[in-house]
């Protein structure tokens, strides 16, 4: 599934339009009945399928506890981690063997906004209980956290799938990205960067008009859209994409 | 026996840069004592792992460190995975001492990488970042 499945309109979305993302792109509020054991365990058999399709050399390593009699213990919240976890394995795979990252871009999006989500429910609970101690504004503080916390747990799902995100290639965590259009090379650092699209976790609202929004779109990449990603506690319309521009003529 | 998965690697990633081990920090201060995934993606996390990746971060900046703040910084791991390590269900107070020891060491690395700006050292991409 590609940004513009997920989103749909954003190909033909007018240049600054905003759009939102929906809340159950990341099944958050998909029914609860519906998450059952049966559903995730189809679902990995599903995924397991598709990846083998794109490489027969690909197999699941897993250590799933077993009960006294040998019996394995699978529980939902272990089996979403395996959906999880095999969505971004085969989003891996696809640029790997295909070259595409449009799978990876969503991909991306689903792991920050769940790590950001998490990140910031822990963060306020810390800050409540006097527990960070900020030298910064409370707001400013539980930000930093949770950039960093999302930051961290991205580069290492990259490197689990065999994806260096501190080089040269396509998909880059907060790296340096040149602007050489004008006379002074300039540059802006994302928080993420996959191929031509580029993520930044925040907690305040940015547009268009932000200054680091539209550094993003003058980078050499040449971005077609930035997804903004906002705790999902901050509201409807909390994570929302942004695409490029259209340049008059 | 099964060959590898060539599209899974088992080693941890250590984190390469000054900022990278800032990022690694804060994301242990939000989930000290235990460091355990709440989303489960990284079911092996835990103090041992969390602790093994900082310092071998360390290691990894040691010349950008220098040795006098590497040693410092060791130090201050050591002594916050014991703390942390005496308290993995947060009720003794042990842990709060532990987090106070990562502010440290988020002040430590902040220094360095403001004396790097000062000085204009560039870092791997050549840029005068702190890094």
């Amino acid at each position: 599934m590609t940004l513009e499945q997920s989103f749909p309109g954003l190909r033909n979305s007018p240049g600054g339009v905003v759009v939102a993302v929906a809340d159950n792109l990341f099944d958050l509020t998909g029914p609860a009945d519906a998450m059952t054991a049966e559903v995730l365990q189809n679902q990995t058999r599903q995924l397991s399928a598709q990846i083998k399709a794109i490489d027969p050399a690909w197999h699941y390593d897993e250590i799933v506890p077993t009960d006294a009699l040998g019996n394995r213990i699978e529980t939902i919240q272990g089996l979403t981690a395996k959906v999880n976890d095999l969505r971004f394995q085969r989003a891996a795979v696809t640029a790997r063997v295909s070259g595409d990252y449009g799978s990876l871009q969503v991909e991306t999006l689903r792991f920050v906004q769940r790590n950001a989500d998490t990140a910031y429910d822990q963060g306020v609970a810390l800050l409540k209980a006097g527990r960070l101690a900020p030298k910064l504004s409370d707001q400013e503080a539980l930000g930093n956290y949770v950039d960093r916390q999302v930051r961290r747990s991205l580069r290492e799902r990259y490197h689990q799938s065999g994806i260096d995100s501190g080089g040269a290639g396509p998909v880059r965590v907060n790296r340096r990205e040149n602007n050489s259009s004008g006379g002074d090379l300039t540059y802006r650092r994302p928080d993420a960067r996959v191929d031509d699209v580029a993520f930044d976790v925040t907690l305040t609202r940015k547009t268009l008009s932000t200054p680091q929004v539209r550094g993003f779109f003058d980078a050499d990449f040449r971005p077609i859209r930035v997804v903004i990603i906002r705790p999902r506690q901050l509201g409807a319309g909390h994570t929302y994409a942004i695409p490029r521009p259209e340049t008059k003529r | 026996m099964s060959r590898p998965n060539p599209y899974f690697n088992p080693k941890p990633y250590i984190p390469a840069t000054l900022s990278e081990i800032n990022d690694l920090l804060g994301s242990m201060i939000l989930y000290a004592p235990t460091f355990v995934d709440p989303l489960g993606d990284f079911p092996n996390r835990n103090i041992d792992s969390e602790f093994h990746t900082l310092t071998g971060g360390f290691e990894g900046v040691r010349k950008k460190l220098g040795e006098e703040r590497y040693a410092s910084l060791m130090d201050l791991a050591v002594r916050a995975k014991a703390l942390f390590a005496a308290d993995q269900d947060d009720t003794n107070g042990k842990t709060d001492e532990g987090r106070a020891l990562l502010f440290e060491m988020e002040d430590v690395l902040k220094d360095v990488r403001n004396r790097r700006v000062r000085e204009e050292l560039p870092d791997d991409e050549g840029e005068v970042s702190g890094d």
